[in-house]
């Protein structure tokens, strides 16, 4: 447990972070006042602090919602920012020594830590309150952005560190930096977290299977094997011809059912989209300044969208989300091909989707996004995309590459943005 | 129309007076809660009627006909009785236009969160509020935060009426 006390500086004083814990992933992370119901106007702000892509907590301890519990009010701005960060940190280490922390600054995306306003006001507040607060002021440090060089170099016994990364933030409240991003654990059922089965068990359930029905010939067995492998369009080619073989109808019939009998259970597919805007496209370039807003459908303000960035997650472990992003910035198929077409990162159970434009989205322009999700990743030509990424979804053509897929034991969804 | 169209209120003014008159004239007659208020109830998340006014609406069938009337004019989305109740503990009512749920908190059980997505956000009215009508007929109001992006989020305890309506899957909910 870690025994690290941290406290946000502000200029009525400090507010100290109570408690941090984990929430359900599918609410918002939110900051409460001391236990209450009481959820504080900075609570947006955190939520986006927290959960991916933006968030950096996320990132660090693989769980997207959490509640802070803090002694009083603090304001809507963003020098919350460090202290959160260290007591999220802490919470995840083990310390057996005892540190007051007392920190003020904004943490970007890259956790550097930006300057913020009035820290002076908030050092006096401190100063004025120190006493009061009870703490062995020998294990106590107060943490600032680099830019303060004015700062007192010691307020009350406790030294003031000027600090320009989390990373150095952590290391002086005794901390050690997080070495590597968790996968997020959310979302998956209890009884999935259990035991899996090997692959190679059901590899071996599957020929055993395969020999049992099909004694003559190994059909079974090699399309198992190319669908375990990824090889899709090989395993649909490789279908398609013993289709006009003796009995080779049946056969390839019985395995797509089979096939559909096996593969993951649908669940549920998370997909949250968020667009970056900016007043002008020179903003664009400062990205901690860009306004983050949930996507819809249709855009229809005014501002320049610099990026979006759109998620996709799966509840059910053990099944594969993949797709591609096209766009579209003179509508959707008006040209030959789409301008961009983006794999998106893989995630585990999941992608993610990051588009910052180059040509930035005007009037009439056009993303889609068609996800894919099956038992594999798919390998090799894909050249059902060329429909999904294009075609209007309630269109025949759309409709076709999507059976295809459907066939192969794969299930499609697409997501259509535009700007107005 | 906007909030203090000066028409509006003039016509709602013109209500009241009306129901006054009546009242005056009718000997013994108790007063009724006036139109202006049940419509400020519901479309002022800020106006708030008095224990008084709900002991009148609680009383008074025409007046809370009145109410209903009101609510379930033109809102962003209506959510009927739902057939059962969830088994997971977990709330989700899920219409066209609005997906509303209701989460425990891990960190304080004694706490839920009322969550609120809506669709279409670009085109229409964000909703300000929710009604919900309890299986015995009495509505609860409850103020929605500023929506980010097309979700809101309320934190409410757990043994809170509203969050208790919301719960039983009688209850009927409008969002406006």
């Amino acid at each position: 447990m870690s025994q690290v006390a941290v406290h946000i500086l502000t200029t009525e004083g400090p507010v100290a972070i109570q408690r941090i814990t984990e929430e359900d992933p599918g609410v918002s992370s939110v900051i409460c006042l001391d236990g209450l119901a009481q959820v504080l106007p900075a609570s947006p702000a955190y939520d986006a602090f927290v959960r991916r892509p933006i968030g950096v907590i996320e990132r660090t301890t693989g769980h997207g919602a959490y509640r802070m519990d803090v002694s009083a009010r603090i304001d809507e701005g963003r020098s919350w920012q460090l202290a959160a960060y260290i007591a999220h940190i802490a919470q995840q280490q083990e310390t057996s020594e005892e540190v007051t922390v007392f920190a003020t600054g904004e943490v970007d995306s890259e956790l550097k830590v930006r300057p913020v306003e009035r820290v002076s006001l908030k050092l006096e507040a401190l100063a004025r309150q120190l006493d009061a607060l009870g703490f062995n002021t020998e294990k106590a440090i107060i943490l600032v952005p680099e830019n303060e060089r004015d700062a007192p170099s010691q307020i009350g016994g406790v030294p003031v560190r000027r600090v320009s990364t989390a990373s150095e933030a952590l290391a002086l409240a005794g901390l050690a930096a997080p070495t590597s991003m968790k996968v997020p654990s959310g979302n998956i059922p209890e009884r999935e977290s259990g035991r899996r089965v090997p692959s190679w068990a059901i590899l071996a359930g599957v020929v055993l299977v395969a020999a049992a029905f099909f004694w003559i010939g190994g059909d079974f067995a090699r399309w198992s094997s190319l669908a375990e492998q990824g090889r899709i369009l090989d395993l649909e080619q490789d279908m398609a011809a013993v289709e006009d073989t003796f009995l080779g109808g049946w056969r390839a019939a019985t395995y797509r059912k089979w096939r559909n009998v096996t593969k993951p259970r649908i669940g549920r597919l998370d997909i949250d989209g968020s667009t970056l805007l900016a007043e002008d496209a020179a903003a664009c370039a400062d990205k901690t300044a860009l306004e983050k807003r949930r996507m819809t459908q249709v855009y229809t303000g005014t501002a320049v969208v610099c990026s979006v960035e759109i998620r996709a997650v799966s509840d059910v472990r053990g099944r594969v989300v993949i797709g591609r992003l096209a766009y579209w910035p003179n509508g959707l198929g008006n040209e030959d091909r789409a301008t961009r077409v983006m794999r998106g990162s893989h995630e585990n159970s999941g992608r993610t989707w990051t588009l910052e434009f180059a040509q930035l989205p005007e009037a009439g322009a056009a993303l889609r996004l068609v996800i894919i999700s099956g038992a594999v990743d798919i390998n090799g030509s894909q050249p059902w995309y060329q429909d999904l990424l294009s075609a209007h979804i309630n269109s025949a053509a759309f409709a076709a590459a999507r059976d295809r897929l459907q066939r192969l034991g794969f299930d499609t969804h697409a997501l259509d943005w535009r700007r107005k | 129309m906007a909030a203090n169209d000066p028409v509006r209120n003039l016509a709602l003014a013109a209500l009241d007076a009306d129901e006054m008159l009546r009242d005056l004239l009718v000997p013994g007659a108790d007063v009724r809660l006036s139109f202006s208020e049940l419509y400020r109830y519901v479309n002022d998340p800020a106006f708030e009627l008095s224990p008084a006014a709900q002991d009148k609406l609680s009383a008074d069938p025409a007046a809370a006909a009145d109410l209903e009337r009101l609510i379930a004019a033109r809102p962003f989305a209506y959510m009927p009785r739902q057939a059962a109740a969830s088994t997971s503990g977990a709330v989700r009512r899920e219409v066209e236009r609005a997906v509303l749920t209701l989460t425990p908190s891990r960190a304080t059980p004694a706490q839920v969160y009322l969550g609120v997505e809506i669709v279409d956000l670009e085109n229409a009215d964000v909703p300000t509020h929710l009604f919900v009508r309890s299986p015995s007929g009495a509505w609860l109001r409850q103020a929605l935060p500023a929506f980010s992006g097309n979700r809101a989020q309320v934190l409410l305890e757990a043994n809170s009426a509203i969050a208790n309506a919301l719960s039983t899957p009688e209850s009927e909910v409008y969002l406006r």
